[in-house]
């Protein structure tokens, strides 16, 4: 008699090992390389006067990180943060808003009676109420950026508004 | 059973076996570095971008168009017709950007409805002063060149020439001499003769004190100089003589040019002076006078024998011996008649009444990290009445938060106060004075500083490049076109006219081929003159980006 088929357990065999293969492998077939997905971290840093004392808050996804007297202020810039926007409400009628796309280091932030004092590990910049292009916005603007988009800010205060700058991300 | 496996041609259950084990191992072998390949690609995070964009289309309805690249379909966008406002809701992302765009200033002319055209007009052109003098060819140098081409044709107008008056020099007269001496006994008689023979025995200063009725006072007077000569010589001033006047102690001349020259010298003697017999008188010294034959002259002229001299003084004074006679003088030029020429001209002009082209629309940014959660509502101006604003939500309602205002209309130059000269003007400078053109005239484009998009579509690259649609883009000033322009203006020198031949300026066969910015065919008056009209400026548009 002629044998022209395997038997059972010769197909069996041959399926196990098959199936052994498949199992290896069914980690990377199975596996779709995802994108990422995009983080946008969003929050603020507040530095302002209250009282005649000056504080800073910082909100981080909508959570108060801390609010305290500070002089000065010290901002710590969040990492991976490509853009920073820089808006002012007073003091001395300093209305000011502008980007800054390079702020890598630590600030150290003073709030006086008609400018703002920055003072990084290197330098310092004023900005300043009775120059042109550092007072580039408009009281009506400064309160409204902050009523409209900032209403939790210490700054609008419910709109009793305190005199302070807010860097946003 | 030995004998039937020989013949057997498959391969046996141990032979396929073996044969998977080894392909199954190599084949396990390769699958993690497969697979790591897959598993190692770069990964980078999906940042969400795209664009929202409110605009007037060339419907002329208000279209609010939004795209971005999270998918395949919102990668080419959404337009949809909205009625009074765009609606923007932040999608979330990094930052916005956000740009409005006012509408452009209408051109000039545009509100009035006032079509823009032209007369033609003489105005004042040059004026100025060639001397006849010494300075004839510099002044004639720095006239207008027209002053020097048409300069000649005034002697065949009837002009008044010049009369060059030249007086010979004079020499100086004698010096005379002046001598006390006494009475003798002819004047006085023997007796008081006698008696001052003893009382001045010599002439000395208290003789002639203590004894006036003994001395005589004697004058020796000096001989004159010799009457001088003058020459008149009227010449017609060609625009290329030079004209040289000297006047010295020896001669007065005049040179002019290549038209000849006229010199008069001092020659001749003048008059002997008065010899006493006891008293030596000097002659007149250079005395001189002059006759026609002295003159020389290429050209024509009078001559004359001048009452001009130098006379010797014949009184004494004091008690000096002597009077100085007159210096000689040098000779002189005079000259009358027209002692210089006056130009004046009349230049053809255009008296035009056009308008400039609009200014665009303002456009303001804003860059902002985070927008509420309530829609933004943008407002884009349809046309310059109205500014573009966008709203948004605070305290309970609707505030303006960004406003830009539309470009101004263009300046309009009313007949009257713009006077064009077009003498000079040539061919070339069709349809309108390029000076103002086109800068003047034609719509200017709003400074948008972003609109690029990448992954996903923007309508505002295709809006630009539409004059019509373009946003905030300016209105097409409003100008003649030029056709014919005519007029006689003069030329004056020397009081008349050197030519007033009439002018014409003839374009009207180039308007047939003109179009205007717009690119369409001037219009026409109802006097036939030709023009293009102002047109509107463009609506604005508001650009969200992200």
């Amino acid at each position: 008699m002629v044998k022209r088929g395997f038997s059972l357990a010769e197909a069996l065999v041959v399926m196990a090992i098959i199936s052994i293969f498949f199992a290896a492998a069914t980690k990377i077939i199975t596996t779709r390389p995802k994108p990422k997905i995009q983080v946008n971290p969003h929050g603020y840093f507040e530095c302002y006067k209250l009282g005649g004392t000056q504080y800073q808050r910082s909100v981080r996804e909508q959570l108060e990180i801390e609010n305290k007297a500070a002089n000065p202020c010290t901002f710590i810039p969040p990492a991976g943060t490509a853009f920073f926007g820089l808006n002012t409400y007073g003091p001395g009628g300093l209305y000011h808003s502008s980007f800054e796309p390079n702020i890598n280091n630590a600030l150290k932030i003073t709030v006086g009676t008609n400018s703002i004092t920055f003072q990084s590990d290197t330098q310092s910049y004023v900005l300043n109420a009775d120059d042109t292009a550092d007072n580039n916005d408009t009281e009506y603007n400064a309160k409204l950026f902050f009523e409209a988009i900032y209403s939790d800010s210490m700054i609008y205060n419910g709109g009793a508004y305190n005199e302070g700058i807010m860097i946003s991300w | 059973m030995m004998k039937k496996r020989l013949h057997t041609r498959g391969f046996t259950l141990a032979e396929i076996l073996i044969t998977l084990v080894i392909v199954g191992f190599i084949g396990a072998l390769g699958v993690p570095m497969l697979g790591q390949q897959k598993m190692n690609k770069p990964e980078y995070p999906k940042t969400n971008h795209g664009v929202f964009e409110c605009y007037y289309g060339a419907d002329g309805q208000l279209h609010q168009f939004k795209a971005d690249n999270s998918n395949r379909n919102s990668m080419l966008g959404t337009d949809t017709i909205v009625a009074d406002y765009c609606s923007f809701s932040a999608p979330i992302a990094n930052f916005y950007t956000i740009q409005v765009i006012g509408a452009g200033g209408h051109g000039g002319l545009y509100d009035t409805g006032t079509n823009p055209y032209y007369n033609t007009i003489v105005v004042a052109g040059d004026t100025g002063t060639v001397s006849a003098g010494n300075s004839f060819s510099a002044d004639l140098a720095a006239a207008p060149e027209w002053v020097r081409e048409k300069w000649d044709n005034q002697w065949a107008n009837g002009a008044t020439p010049t009369t060059y008056t030249l007086e010979s020099p004079l020499g100086s007269s004698g010096d005379t001499v002046c001598q006390y001496a006494r009475k003798g006994a002819g004047i006085l008689g023997e007796a008081a003769a006698a008696k001052c023979a003893l009382d001045c025995a010599s002439i000395t200063p208290t003789c002639i004190a203590e004894h006036p009725e003994c001395i005589d006072r004697q004058i020796g007077q000096g001989g004159d100089s010799g009457y001088g000569g003058s020459y008149r010589v009227t010449v017609k001033l060609k625009h290329n003589y030079d004209v040289n006047i000297q006047e010295t102690i020896s001669s007065a001349s005049v040179s002019f040019g290549e038209g000849g020259s006229v010199s008069i010298a001092s020659s001749g003697s003048g008059t002997d002076g008065i010899r006493l017999d006891d008293i030596n008188v000097k002659d007149g010294t250079n005395g001189s006078s002059v006759t026609s034959s002295s003159v020389s002259s290429t050209i024509a002229g009078s001559f004359s024998t001048s009452s001009r001299r130098n006379t010797a003084p014949n009184t004494c004074s004091g008690t000096s011996s002597e009077a100085a006679g007159e210096s000689a003088d040098s000779g002189s030029v005079n000259i009358s008649g027209t002692t210089s020429y006056d130009y004046e001209s009349q230049a053809l002009a255009i008296q035009s009444m056009f308008g400039y082209r609009g200014e665009p629309g303002n456009v303001t940014s804003r860059v902002v990290s985070k927008l509420p959660e309530s829609a933004l509502r943008l407002y884009p101006a349809r046309d310059r009445n109205s500014n573009s604003i966008v709203q948004i939500s605070a305290g309970g309602g609707y505030k303006n938060f960004l406003i830009s205002e539309p470009g101004d209309n263009g300046e309009v130059h009313a007949l009257g106060t713009e006077d064009i000269a077009i003498e000079g003007i040539e061919a070339t400078d069709f349809p309108f004075p390029r000076a103002l053109y086109p800068a003047a005239f034609e719509s200017k484009n709003a400074q948008i500083p972003l609109f690029t998009a990448s992954g996903y579509k923007s309508k505002f690259p295709d809006l630009i490049a539409d004059p019509k649609l373009s946003p905030g883009r300016s209105g097409m000033g409003a100008y003649p076109v030029l056709s014919i322009v005519s007029g006689t203006p003069y030329y004056k020198i020397n009081g008349v006219s050197v030519n007033s031949n009439p002018t014409t300026h003839d374009y009207s066969a180039s308007v047939a081929a003109y179009t205007c910015m717009s690119g369409e065919a001037p219009l026409t008056d109802a006097s036939g003159r030709y023009y293009c009209a102002a047109t509107k400026g463009n609506s604005g548009a508001i650009a969200i980006i992200w």
